[in-house]
């Protein structure tokens, strides 16, 4: 009995995918036989059987991927009793100087192969199983490879798998690893994994007592530092692309708590990090990858995106009684802020006004079906956003509890990579800051940032005479290539109508105002 | 623009290869690499040709081969391809779809793109597939370079791209790509038939890129295909001009290999 592992056809291949099997399970296989087709990255690969036998079981479907190494199919070499076909097989291939033999088994396998693909597929596979069987220098010096079948052998052209660093198999097994029965995010037990931490001996602060990447980092104590792979903090630009390829490399903008000053390991290692005294008496603070990042970032929205800007007054005396209300009733342990009200306001507008959730794509507006809201964050190094994900669909309540979840890990830096990633608009508050009004820098690729102000009693005219009202201020920054004035100001105009009726927020989305 | 058979230079003149001859050029460890120009040729008959070459290299019948030359337009799909990559595709857009062994999604051909089928044994190489794709991406943007245009690999993403300078090739992400400020100049994907290669890569040098847009090209959604012309402002060379660079360019790399593979 052999394995079929999944062939490392490059030094820098980690996985493969199958593109067809060229032989099924129950045929009969001889060393050197085209067995499958694999893919990896650009290249199609043939994948000769290097096990004799019955093809016992195929274990990865076509068009599924696995990890070099990872078991794709088994070879029964009790069945294999080495048929003349094998014999001939297995002489052809090694004898090259020998063309007539070499065809006639050519033949047979090229026909079996037929019976099997598709009428549609002529290609180059076919010519490539007339010939396949002389492709054996390819497998590492096997010159016993037309005697005895060896069922030890997987059929793999290099040498045997190790254990690679992204094994399928033992990845499946960890949670059993992981000892019985223990709870733990996924990335929770990569990091104990790699930190050498028992899970049995962590206690879960997550859902259900469930291990978090937090929990983990507790564990393992000064190890926080160390979080494994440091953290390019570029964090807060990247965090509102809604493409998450680089997603793990964007998860922890500042590593874990107390990071903040000095972002990542990377950069505590480069005197950079420290502010240094230039002898003409300019300090110097080199910039650390969040503060590369966002200046890139606004650099670019500023360069790429015309901006321009609608402000309005919201009158939030409704909004302050319902807030008021709200805390006496203890409806939400978090505690419901104008902030968390504008998030609910935004998310309802924006499905009335589809067109403003969106970006700019070079020859075409993408109009983004989710509504996912980025939250500007301040952090002692910059700031990072992390996404209230489909906010549409979030009760205010919902929203209060979801964005003081977010703000905690905020604070503590522990993000995931879906915490920071996929935002299609933008909310940043500076009323905290008592900043009357000001214009946001939108975040690319997103269409629009909506600037709030603080809530305060003002100064205002109400049917005719002076009346003190608390009022707030919002600008909404636009990227004109995506939104016009009027379609920013009808949007605007949204929210601002939901907040002056606060009870519209809390109304399910369908009966809402 | 010839397409009379001439014998290749090679230890075997009973093999007879079409086309005209480029250059030869002595590879490492002594395999030479003949270059030859085909002109146009339907879709079909060079994949006959391929399949005749690779067998024979296998056999030992004939060395390394570039073969460079213009396709009839026509779709092709790697095994792997999508079937909802072709969705744009009517009935009547007058090119056929082939499905063949190669890596890589669907795209497309057609005249004014020089397209490159890079049949080595690869055997006699340490028989790294990545490498390879590397080595040919390598010579594609040498061969770009000679013509005028400065193009890079995006790693990740096999192929040949071009980016707006405000760019930063480190960071260029699957948003410029369908802002069109990163755009794919050049397609790669081979097939590995015992050992032997075949397939290789089209660099769109002239050529209405119209045909594109009825696909998703390489499966890339939202990638914007370019041209050498686009690119440079200018009319392209001709294209057995630009063959005979490419077999300079990327028969070199091809024949001295990759001094230093890109991680």
């Amino acid at each position: 009995m052999a394995d079929v592992t999944m062939p490392k056809l490059s030094d820098t291949m980690e996985e493969g995918k199958i593109l067809r099997w060229l032989k099924q399970a129950g045929d009969q296989v001889a060393v050197g036989d085209l067995l499958v087709e694999v893919e990896t990255d650009k290249a199609d690969m043939e994948v000769e059987a290097s096990a004799a036998g019955v093809l016992r079981e195929v274990k990865l479907g076509e068009g599924e991927s696995a990890a070099v190494g990872a078991v794709i199919a088994v070879i029964d070499g009790a069945g294999g009793d080495a048929k003349p076909a094998t014999k001939t097989a297995g002489a052809a291939a090694k004898t090259e100087d020998v063309p007539a033999k070499q065809q006639a088994a050519g033949k047979e396998s090229a026909k079996a192969q037929e019976k099997r693909s598709a009428p549609k597929e002529a290609s180059g596979a076919k010519a490539g199983a007339d010939e396949g069987r002389s492709a054996k220098e390819r497998q590492v010096a096997r010159p016993e490879a037309e005697a005895e079948p060896e069922p030890e052998d997987p059929a793999v052209p290099a040498a045997k798998p190790r254990p690679t660093s992204r094994p399928a198999a033992p990845r499946a097994a960890s949670p059993a690893r992981g000892a019985g029965g223990v709870k733990a995010s996924p990335l929770a037990r990569a990091l104990a994994d790699e930190l050498g931490v028992d899970l049995r001996s962590v206690r879960g602060t997550g859902p259900a007592g469930r291990i978090t990447r937090h929990d983990v980092e507790q564990a393992a104590g000064g190890a926080k530092h160390g979080s494994p792979k440091p953290a390019p903090a570029s964090g807060h630009a990247n965090a509102a692309r809604p493409d998450t390829k680089d997603d793990v490399k964007d998860a922890r903008p500042e590593s874990a708590d107390g990071d903040a000053k000095t972002p990542a390991p990377r950069d505590d290692a480069t005197p950079a990090s420290t502010p240094t005294e230039a002898a003409s008496g300019v300090r110097r603070a080199p910039l650390s990858k969040m503060r590369a990042s966002i200046a890139r970032r606004m650099a670019e929205s500023k360069r790429e995106a015309p901006h321009f800007y609608l402000t309005t007054v919201v009158d939030m005396d409704e909004a302050v009684g319902l807030r008021a209300q709200l805390k006496a009733l203890e409806v939400s342990r978090a505690g419901v802020t104008y902030n968390h009200m504008v998030l609910k306001a935004v998310a309802d507008a924006l499905v009335e006004h589809p067109e403003v959730n969106a970006r700019f794509a070079g020859d075409a507006i993408e109009i983004l079906a989710e509504i996912n809201l980025g939250i500007a964050t301040a952090v002692d190094d910059g700031l990072i956003v992390p996404v209230l994900a489909g906010a549409d669909r979030l009760s205010l309540l919902e929203i209060a509890e979801q964005a003081r979840a977010l703000a905690d890990k905020a604070e503590g830096g522990r993000f995931t990579s879906a915490d920071l990633s996929g935002a299609t608009f933008s909310v940043s508050n500076l009323g905290m800051f008592d900043v009357d009004s000001f214009s946001a820098v939108i975040n690319p690729p997103q269409a629009a940032i909506l600037a709030v102000g603080s809530v305060k009693q003002r100064p205002v005219v109400r049917a005719g005479t002076l009346a003190v009202r608390f009022t707030m201020a919002l600008t909404l920054s636009c990227d004109h290539r995506v939104v016009d004035g009027a379609r920013g100001g009808r949007f605007l105009a949204e929210v601002k109508r939901r907040l002056e009726s606060p009870a519209s927020l809390l109304l399910p989305r369908e009966a809402g105002a | 623009m010839s397409a009379m058979p001439l014998a290749t230079a090679g230890r075997t003149p009973e093999l007879l290869v079409p086309g005209t001859p480029l250059a030869i050029l002595e590879a490492r460890e002594s395999h030479p690499l003949a270059c030859r120009w085909l002109g146009r040729i339907a879709f079909a008959d060079a994949l006959a040709l391929q399949e005749q070459l690779v067998a024979a290299r296998r056999a030992g019948h004939s060395e390394d081969t570039l073969l460079l030359l213009e396709h009839d337009p026509v779709y092709t799909t790697g095994r792997g391809g999508h079937a909802e990559n072709l969705a744009g595709l009517g009935t009547d857009e007058g090119a056929a779809v082939v499905r063949i062994g190669r890596g890589g999604d669907v795209t497309y051909h057609g005249p004014g793109q020089l397209v490159g089928y890079a049949l080595l044994d690869l055997r006699a190489r340490g028989g790294d597939v990545h490498r390879f794709l590397r080595e040919l991406e390598a010579g594609v943007i040498e061969t770009l370079a000679a013509l005028g245009v400065t193009a890079r690999g995006w790693p990740g993403r096999t192929g040949v791209w071009v980016a707006d300078p405000v760019v930063n090739p480190e960071e260029m992400d699957e948003l410029h790509m369908r802002q069109g400020r990163v755009r794919k100049i050049a397609s790669i994907g081979i097939g590995v038939r015992g050992g032997v290669s075949m397939h290789g890569f089209a660099l769109n040098l002239s050529m209405d890129l119209a045909p594109f847009a009825a696909i998703v090209p390489c499966g890339l959604q939202g990638v914007h295909m370019t041209t050498v012309a686009r690119e440079t402002g200018r009319p392209a060379p001709a294209l057995e001009a630009a063959a005979a660079l490419a077999a300079r360019h990327v028969g070199g790399v091809l024949a001295r290999g990759l001094r230093v593979v890109p991680s």
